[in-house]
């Protein structure tokens, strides 16, 4: 009982919706709109869930005396103080998210704009820092694919630069040559003579055109780097995305899949 | 050999510093650029632009304070943009940390269009004043009122926030019947139907335009169930890293239009003739580009160089 009944409602629910995005007319408009609104309110059930679950682990952290737990306590004082911020603008203003100007606002929106936008701007702007690091150590050119995924990816950068675009096609066709370099040095020859050769016209032609006439071609070719090869590419996945996600409705909808039902 | 080895295992803190120097120095300076607009910018500037006055334009915040240096300038500049062809601004969101940042954007826009209309307020009031002396009068408030829409942006009349609901793709696919079924009152417990912008606005078909500002998956979500289930245009603005998801789409004209990252952005606000976040940070950006470029390759050089000699030595 406890599997059969999920798996009829999930049957019955996967089956009307189904029917009911085909046939938009009265009754199933109604019925999917009402289904969807349903959808909506369990969604924000979902968040409670969330908040108990979070504070439950904090609490029990702080009970037991674990390790670290003075982040657990930082956890709940920011997380309560936050809640009483925004209940203190919401009974001032009538919204927690009261804005009249960034000198005029309730303190929800201060907590929000000058704590919690600087902390998450912060932890995110460190990416900068990391990919630097990983770009001198990790990307190598061994392989030729790889060596081609380099370049399209300095190409796309480029294409994505609106000052040092000349500094920044001279390195790649240094690279082009080094790579071509390597490819003799493994015995690759007509690859080392491929890659070689781009690299020195390359070179030539960043030297010998105008630096504009350079800053207006290189946004053209990661343009059609991003809308020939890459999208191509993109849409194949998509596609087999696409199928496998109907192929997973369909195991779902007729109970052949049932890892959704954990505790069955 | 050792020099090498010395160079290919360098101190990370080092190239820290570097990226801190690259990215700090032209934040510092003010350096000029020259800028090409791309044709996905061009695409969604215009289908901004094109719609008339009165048009309603829905701009989705999907995104938080982790995109705000990408995504904010967009949002921003979308919203002068649409203020000033006359548009009204619908504003959801459905990253619930994202809808204040949303919501500062739309209120900056609008508190600047109407201090750069103020004196032209002022002076259509002093006029009334001397043409209706009795300011309680009908006419007086008919000419206060046709001023108001002409030179301010008020909140319900040009602009709402009907704030964060949770359900994502089901808020999507049922806005295609009833906005209100979702969002029957504003961000501020507002009744939507006593929004005057709001009366006649009940769902896609009543919304021109909708810009979703992402850094995730929710530009798809849009397409798949505003797009193509109700034939809603879209026009998208995301994060660096989500432009290639998008170029499909572009190509099969579900999409009218892309403002793709710091560059997107900086490119919209060259169109619009403002020099905004995403102007004061292109330069930035690019030296931070260069200096991954060069640490790439030179990574890759002395890479080359100990495979070759320890080839060699073999």
């Amino acid at each position: 009982m406890k599997r059969r009944v999920p798996l009829i409602i999930t049957f019955l629910m996967g089956v009307l919706m189904v029917v009911t995005f085909f046939i938009p007319r009265e009754p199933f408009g109604s019925f999917e709109q009402r289904m969807l609104v349903w959808f909506s309110i369990l969604g924000g059930f979902t968040l409670l869930l969330g908040l108990d679950s979070l504070v439950k682990h904090h609490f029990r952290r702080i009970i037991r005396k674990r390790k670290d737990s003075f982040y657990s306590i930082v956890t709940l004082v920011s997380l309560f103080g936050t809640l009483a911020a925004g209940i203190v603008t919401w009974a001032k203003y009538g919204t927690p998210l009261e804005f009249a100007s960034l000198e005029q606002i309730g303190s929800f929106y201060w907590v929000y704009w000058w704590i919690m936008v600087p902390l998450q701007s912060t932890v995110f702007a460190l990416l900068a820092f990391f990919i630097a690091s990983a770009a001198y150590r990790a990307f190598r050119a061994r392989t030729f694919d790889a060596t081609l995924l380099l370049v399209a990816a300095i190409l796309v950068m480029i294409g994505k630069m609106t000052m040092g675009v000349v500094p920044a096609a001279l390195i790649l066709a240094v690279f082009l040559v080094a790579a071509g370099v390597y490819r003799f040095f493994v015995r690759e020859p007509v690859l080392g003579i491929i890659f070689g050769s781009i690299g020195v016209a390359l070179g030539v032609l960043v030297i010998i055109f105008p630096a504009a006439k350079i800053a207006q071609i290189a946004p053209q070719v990661q343009e059609w780097i991003m809308s020939v090869p890459q999208m191509a590419a993109r849409r194949g996945i998509l596609i087999g995305v696409t199928l496998g996600a109907v192929a997973m409705s369909i195991r779902i909808i007729l109970g052949i899949e049932r890892t959704y039902l954990s505790s069955t | 050999m050792k020099f090498i080895r010395w160079v290919t295992n360098i101190d990370r803190r080092i190239i820290f510093l570097l990226m801190f120097v690259v990215v700090l120095v032209p934040i510092l300076i003010d350096i000029p650029l020259e800028t090409d607009v791309g044709p996905t910018v061009e695409a969604a500037y215009t289908a901004v632009d094109t719609l008339p006055p009165g048009s309603v334009i829905m701009l989705s915040v999907d995104y938080d304070a982790t995109s705000y240096p990408e995504c904010h300038p967009m949002i921003v500049a979308v919203s002068n943009h649409a203020f000033s062809k006359g548009l009204r601004i619908i504003l959801v969101a459905h990253i619930p940390t994202g809808l204040p940042l949303g919501q500062a954007a739309v209120e900056e826009a609008a508190f600047e269009y109407n201090k750069l209309h103020k004196q032209e307020y002022d002076a259509a009031i002093k006029q009334a004043i001397t043409t209706y002396p009795d300011t309680s009068s009908v006419e007086f408030r008919q000419v206060r009122e046709d001023a108001a829409v002409k030179y301010k942006k008020r909140y319900g009349v040009d602009y709402v926030n009907l704030g964060f609901r949770p359900g994502l793709a089901s808020i999507m696919v049922g806005m295609g019947r009833e906005i209100r079924d979702f969002y029957a009152q504003d961000y501020k417990s507002t009744d939507v139907d006593s929004l005057p912008m709001m009366k006649r606005v009940h769902n896609y078909e009543d919304i021109a335009l909708l810009a979703s500002f992402a850094h995730g998956k929710q530009v798809e979500y849009w397409i798949q169930y505003a797009g193509a289930r109700y034939g809603q245009k879209i026009i998208a603005g995301v994060t660096g890293v989500v432009i290639p998801d998008l170029y499909p789409f572009l190509q099969s004209k579900q999409l009218s239009g892309l403002i793709g990252g710091l560059k997107g952005a900086n490119e919209y606000e060259f169109l619009l003739g403002r020099k905004g976040l995403g102007t004061k940070g292109m330069p930035a950006q690019s030296t931070a580009h260069i200096l991954v470029i060069f640490l790439i390759v030179l990574g890759t050089i002395f890479e080359f160089i100990l495979s070759i000699l320890s080839r060699r030595k073999s």
